[in-house]
């Protein structure tokens, strides 16, 4: 393949990544706007996604905010005070904190934990045929060659 | 992806509250309790506005559902070797952090900018 051709084939390869995951997360969405579609099955999963994401991260988030508010709310109060400016404490850990630092590191932390159990999880499913099982028993509407987001979305599990 | 959605946003909220209190309570030993906290919390409420609001919602959200997807994408992209599955988790996780840089900074900008 050529040079042109190799730029060509990454452009293709990103283009169709993200073709997929959009239409994984468009597949998502109409299912979450529709109630009639919220299975007792998918209901508990969710249960369980928002347990093990949310509430079983809870203690390692509290422990990261506390280091974070001693490191950046101190930084900010005592420099503010050297420069004489410490009415300003309010805007400018709304600026560091509440618009940047406090997404930015949650999101950090439920990446690395929980993007990699999902990520494993499905790669493991896929590797030892559970998936195809699944498949086979109907409960997948289309196969995963043909349109792995449409699989995605309609596994209850990964809700 | 939305159950990853919804405890970001919970986990977000959870992480402000304890940042802004814990530097209070540092601040307070520190100065030896001539600050109230009436006065801190205030001074940082006031300055949010309806954009940091919707800033934080954005942020949290939309980044938590993208690492469900891309997370699922790269999870079920395997094929049959064993050997393949760390390698599908290490590029969801490198996908999912540029998916989320990206979408911080293009939320910053539209809002901000």
């Amino acid at each position: 393949m050529n040079f042109l051709g190799q730029i060509g084939a990454g452009v293709m390869a990103r283009m169709s990544r993200a073709a997929r995951v959009t239409g994984m997360l468009w597949g998502v969405c109409l299912k979450a706007v529709r109630p009639s579609t919220w299975t007792p099955p998918l209901r508990n999963v969710l249960a369980r996604q928002i347990l093990f994401t949310g509430l079983e991260a809870t203690n390692f988030i509290v422990m990261i905010a506390l280091i974070v508010g001693v490191l950046v709310v101190v930084q900010a109060q005592y420099w503010l005070t050297r420069l004489g400016q410490a009415a300003l404490i309010g805007p400018i850990l709304t600026a560091v904190v509440l618009r940047e630092l406090g997404p930015l590191l949650t999101n950090f932390v439920v990446i690395a934990r929980s993007g990699t159990a999902i990520s494993t999880e499905l790669a493991n499913m896929k590797v030892h045929g559970e998936v195809r099982a699944l498949d086979a028993m109907g409960l997948i509407h289309s196969s995963i060659s043909s349109s792995r987001g449409c699989l995605a979305w309609r596994l209850p599990r990964f809700a | 992806m939305l159950g990853v959605a919804a405890s970001t946003f919970c986990l977000t909220i959870i992480f402000l509250g304890v940042t802004f209190i814990g530097g209070y309570f540092c601040l307070w030993a520190i100065m030896l309790g001539d600050l109230d906290i009436g006065l801190f919390l205030g001074n940082i409420i006031g300055s949010i506005t309806g954009t940091d609001v919707f800033t934080l919602l954005a942020k949290s959200i939309l980044p938590g559902m993208l690492t469900g997807a891309i997370c699922c994408d790269e999870g079920l992209g395997v094929g049959a070797a064993a050997t393949e599955v760390p390698i599908a988790a290490a590029r969801g996780v490198m996908r999912a952090v540029a998916a989320l840089f990206v979408t911080s900074l293009l939320i910053s900008v539209m809002a901000y900018l």
